[in-house]
């Protein structure tokens, strides 16, 4: 019996060994994001998750900033963002797919495309504040090989915070 | 005129059922624990040598009517204690014989008295096939809330998401058909659309005990019994009055990493049921209600479930009996089809994060049965089973619905031939009516004829013989009627000794998913397949049981089972999209061995149970593992009481799946589908029993998953993480 009893442990002891877990080396980080008011279905053209290196002060320059590497967007190109939910848990990473790098990332938001205008008909309707409930942005430092929980997003579309550019 | 032989066995058969016929006297009496003195209910009566019978109530009391007079032989049996037999009971006509028993306690399960094996009462150690029993305290104490739950503590099972899976017979069908024929009282309980299981219409608080016969059961059971066969028992409704009210609560632990940690809010789950159980002269009625009601510990993964049972039964005093049960379920819940990758494990892919199904389903079913004398007995059995589910997915208004109203009926009879034969045949059909958007407007049927015959050709030696003959269509080309023999073996050289051996056939009509779905969108389409032809199986299998005093019992058993047209899913490139096809694709071999042992220590204060399974799950078409099997399934369990405390504690090991469609990883259906670990599962509860105090009141601390083990059973679902349940159940 005792025999039996020590297998038993041995097997249980085995467990601890051959877990399942997140990939190492994923870096990025994860939350939820919780909306509030949505808008009418032809003012939601897409959402995104998106995070710049630096604050952007020109709406023309954005996207050559995010061609240029100074920022990324989640989900990846291509990839719907689910709208008119009541919340949404996101895990924006490097490894899936979008263009996210170790770095600090100084101001990180949602943005709502209103328009059908790609280029232009964007706006800031959830940011990762630095005090909750306040629209004053706070910086994500992206780590190698580490996920940061927690960054989570309130977006009211009756309330968003304030259009950094122009 | 020469009459024809058929025309004299079957008068010949009516003259000695009619010649045992007629009114005697009765037998009654009650029957206590040994020792501790206290009634024993639910204990098995029966009148040896006859299909008479009856159970205990709640005081332990017993009466039989109507035996002729003579000398009699009476068998009590239990689950838990050693069977009783009384020989050379004296009946006179018009007189009661009072008979009473003391029965005394015992750890092995082989007293357990089964139905599903030869569709009758037989004792576990009588029957020639592997089988295991689950009774109503083992689901109580675990808390099991939903069948699959109960089935991953029986040795040789294991679970493929809401798959089941008996010593390999089954993989993964992307939820489509089951090779495990699932009975609710006897009477085939699977949805007629999809084929597969439906366990949320179980109500698991009305289950008296789950059978499980392992291995190719067509021969009694028709199509799907390939793998085997699962029949929930239903409570018998006792004599005396008995109200139960059940309560638990729990909640989920936190992810075992931040990364996972998805919801800012504990997440939750309880449920709550009630019972009622009284009998009004001959007609008893139960009813049951629950609901349930799970956070989930995954996003989209929430479930309420609301289960409603009503039982009567009325007993003639000719010991005929006439039962009912309507049973209805409802439920509403997420959609959680797999994760978005490893990183994200808890959370839905997006644009399925409000995925739904919602799902109405009732039946109605009846058994009747009547001996017509002390040695034939008449059961017919039916069943209407309404199904009505729809799955809508995120953003679209829509849902898609399918409906299905299915009968079955079964007549039986079983026919004791003296001291030494038993003779069950029957005759059963089946009809499915399907519509809806998912497999349009269908009808399925079948019928089927069987029979079995066991012979005592020594007194140590049984030898069972059977056959069915099965008619079934599903609408697909080339079907035919289909014969599934079998043959059994049991010899008992020694007392508590018993060796065993059998050989059946078994087969499998696909379902309607397998051979008409046609869904699906740009990227990643299924396709029909009407050209789908019957899976069949041999089945071999070889054992012995041995009995090893007041210390326990131990069983092994070795098993083959051989497959023909095994239909799988498979994943193919077309243009840009990705299709899903079931194919006969393969021929395969499952072989094992399979070990049981049960023990006692302390005067049975301490039960240990330990259970071993090895699979060789061989693809001979591919020369590869088949898909989705584990080749190692271990489960242990420890139980102790002292007074009115008791502890308990499971731990399940299942060996890494080492096959899977490795497709849907490589096109990225599944991301990291391929991360899969061995499962290693403790659980731990501690019980507390006030009734000795006479509050009708008990108590128990469940924690389940105790070492927080992250793994998957199903490929992209990652299972609970450590949970705590507090359980309060009072019952007077």
């Amino acid at each position: 019996m005792k025999r039996v009893l020590a297998g038993a442990l041995l097997l249980i002891c085995a467990g601890c060994d051959s877990e399942l877990g997140p990939l190492a080396g994923a870096s990025g980080f994860s939350g939820m994001i919780r909306f509030k008011n949505w808008p009418s279905a032809d003012s939601v053209h897409d959402m995104r998750i998106v995070v710049f290196e630096a604050y952007p002060s020109d709406s023309a320059g954005i996207l050559a900033t995010l061609l240029a590497g100074h920022g990324a967007v989640w989900p990846a190109i291509g990839t719907k963002f689910p709208a008119f939910v009541d919340s949404l848990p996101y895990a924006f990473t490097t490894s899936d797919g979008t263009n996210l790098q170790v770095r600090n990332y100084d101001y990180v938001i949602v943005a709502q495309q209103f328009g059908p205008n790609v280029l232009a008909d964007w706006r800031p309707v959830g940011v990762y504040p630095a005090v909750s409930g306040s629209f004053i942005p706070a910086p994500v430092r992206v780590i190698l090989h580490h996920v940061i929980p927690g960054i989570d997003f309130r977006v009211d579309f009756h309330n968003p915070p304030p259009k950094p550019w122009r | 005129m020469a009459m024809r032989p058929g025309v004299i066995l079957l008068l010949s058969l009516l003259a000695f059922c009619s010649s045992a016929s007629g009114t005697g006297g009765s037998l009654a009496g009650r029957v206590t624990a040994r020792g501790e003195g206290g009634a024993l209910s639910g204990v098995n009566v029966r009148l040896q040598g006859t299909v008479r019978g009856t159970t205990t109530n709640v005081r332990g009391e017993y009466r039989i009517g109507d035996v002729p007079a003579g000398r009699r032989t009476l068998v009590f049996s239990i689950v838990g204690y050693l069977r009783e037999i009384r020989p050379d009971v004296s009946v006179e006509e018009g007189k009661e014989t009072v008979l009473d028993v003391a029965m005394t306690q015992s750890a092995i399960q082989s007293e357990q008295v089964v139905v599903t094996a030869g569709k009758r009462e037989q004792s576990l150690q009588d029957v020639p096939v592997s089988i295991s029993v689950l009774d109503a305290a083992e689901i109580r104490e675990r808390n099991s809330t939903s069948l699959e739950d109960a089935l991953r503590y029986i040795p040789g099972v294991n679970m493929t998401g809401t798959q089941v899976n008996i010593r390999g017979s089954s993989g993964y069908s992307l939820g489509a058909g089951s090779r495990v024929l699932m009975l609710l009282d006897g009477i085939p309980f699977l949805a007629g659309d999809t084929g597969e299981l439906n366990f949320e219409s179980i109500p698991m608080g009305q289950v008296d005990r789950i059978e499980v016969v392992k291995g190719a059961s067509s021969a009694l059971y028709g199509s799907n019994a390939l793998g085997g066969v699962v029949n929930i028992i239903t409570r018998p409704i006792p004599e005396i009055p008995e109200t139960t009210v059940r309560t638990y609560g729990g909640m989920y632990n936190s992810p075992a990493y931040g990364q996972w940690d998805w919801s800012d809010k504990s997440r939750f789950f309880n449920g709550q049921s009630f019972s009622h159980m009284r009998r009004v002269g001959d007609l008893g009625v139960s009813v049951f209600f629950s609901r349930q009601t799970d956070d989930g510990y995954r996003q989209n993964d929430y479930r309420r479930r609301y289960n409603f049972l009503m039982k009567t039964r009325e007993d003639f005093s000719s010991s005929g009996s006439v039962t009912l049960n309507f049973g209805l379920a409802y439920q509403l819940m997420g959609q959680f089809l797999f994760w978005r990758n490893v990183d994200s494990a808890l959370i839905t892919p997006l644009n399925h994060q409000s995925d739904n199904i919602k799902s109405t389903r009732y039946f109605l079913s009846g058994l009747y049965n009547t001996p017509f004398s002390d040695h034939l007995l008449f059961t017919v059995k039916a069943m209407w089973y309404h199904n009505d589910w729809g799955f809508q997915q995120s953003g679209d208004p829509e849902r898609t619905e399918s409906l299905s109203d299915g009968a079955r009926v079964e007549a039986l009879s079983t026919l004791l031939l003296g001291a030494s034969q038993t003779l069950t045949c029957g005759v059963d059909g089946n009809i499915d009516l399907i519509g809806g958007d998912m497999f349009g407007d269908r009808r399925i049927g079948g019928l089927a004829l069987f029979a079995q015959d066991e012979l005592k050709p020594l007194d140590d030696l049984t030898l069972t013989l059977g056959a069915r003959f099965d008619l079934q269509t599903v609408g697909l080309t080339g079907e035919g009627g289909q014969i599934n023999p079998k043959v059994a073996l049991l010899y008992k050289p020694a007392a508590g000794t018993a060796l065993r051996a059998s050989f059946g056939e078994g087969f499998r009509v696909p379902s309607l998913p397998e051979a008409f779905v046609e869904a699906g969108s740009t990227g990643l389409l299924a396709v029909p397949n009407k050209d789908l032809k019957p899976e069949r199986s041999k089945s071999y299998e070889a054992g012995v049981s041995q009995s090893l005093g007041d210390f326990g019992s131990i069983d092994v058993a070795v098993f083959r089972s051989d497959i023909d047209n095994l239909i799988e899913p498979g994943l193919f490139v077309v243009g840009s999209d990705l299709q899903i096809q079931w194919r006969n694709v393969t021929r395969a071999s499952v072989q094992g061995f399979e070990t049981s042992f049960q023990a006692s220590f302390f005067d049975d204060g301490v039960l240990c149970n330990l259970g071993y399974t090895y699979v060789y799950p061989r693809d001979l078409t591919e020369n590869d593992i088949l898909k989705y099997r584990p080749r190692h399934i271990f489960h242990c369990d420890v139980r102790g009481k002292i007074g009115w405390l008791s502890a308990s504690a499971d731990f399940r090991f299942v060996s890494r799946i080492e096959r899977i469609d490795d497709e849907l990883v490589d096109a990225g259906v599944i991301p990291d589908g391929d991360q899969r670990v061995p499962i290693y599962v403790t659980d731990v509860r501690l019980g507390a029993d006030f009734s000795i105090t006479g509050i009708p009141l008990s108590a128990s601390l469940i924690v389940n998953n105790l070492f927080q083990h992250n793994y998957v059973e199903l490929i992209g679902n990652v299972m609970p993480p450590r949970t705590y349940v507090l359980v309060l159940e009072s019952r007077f």
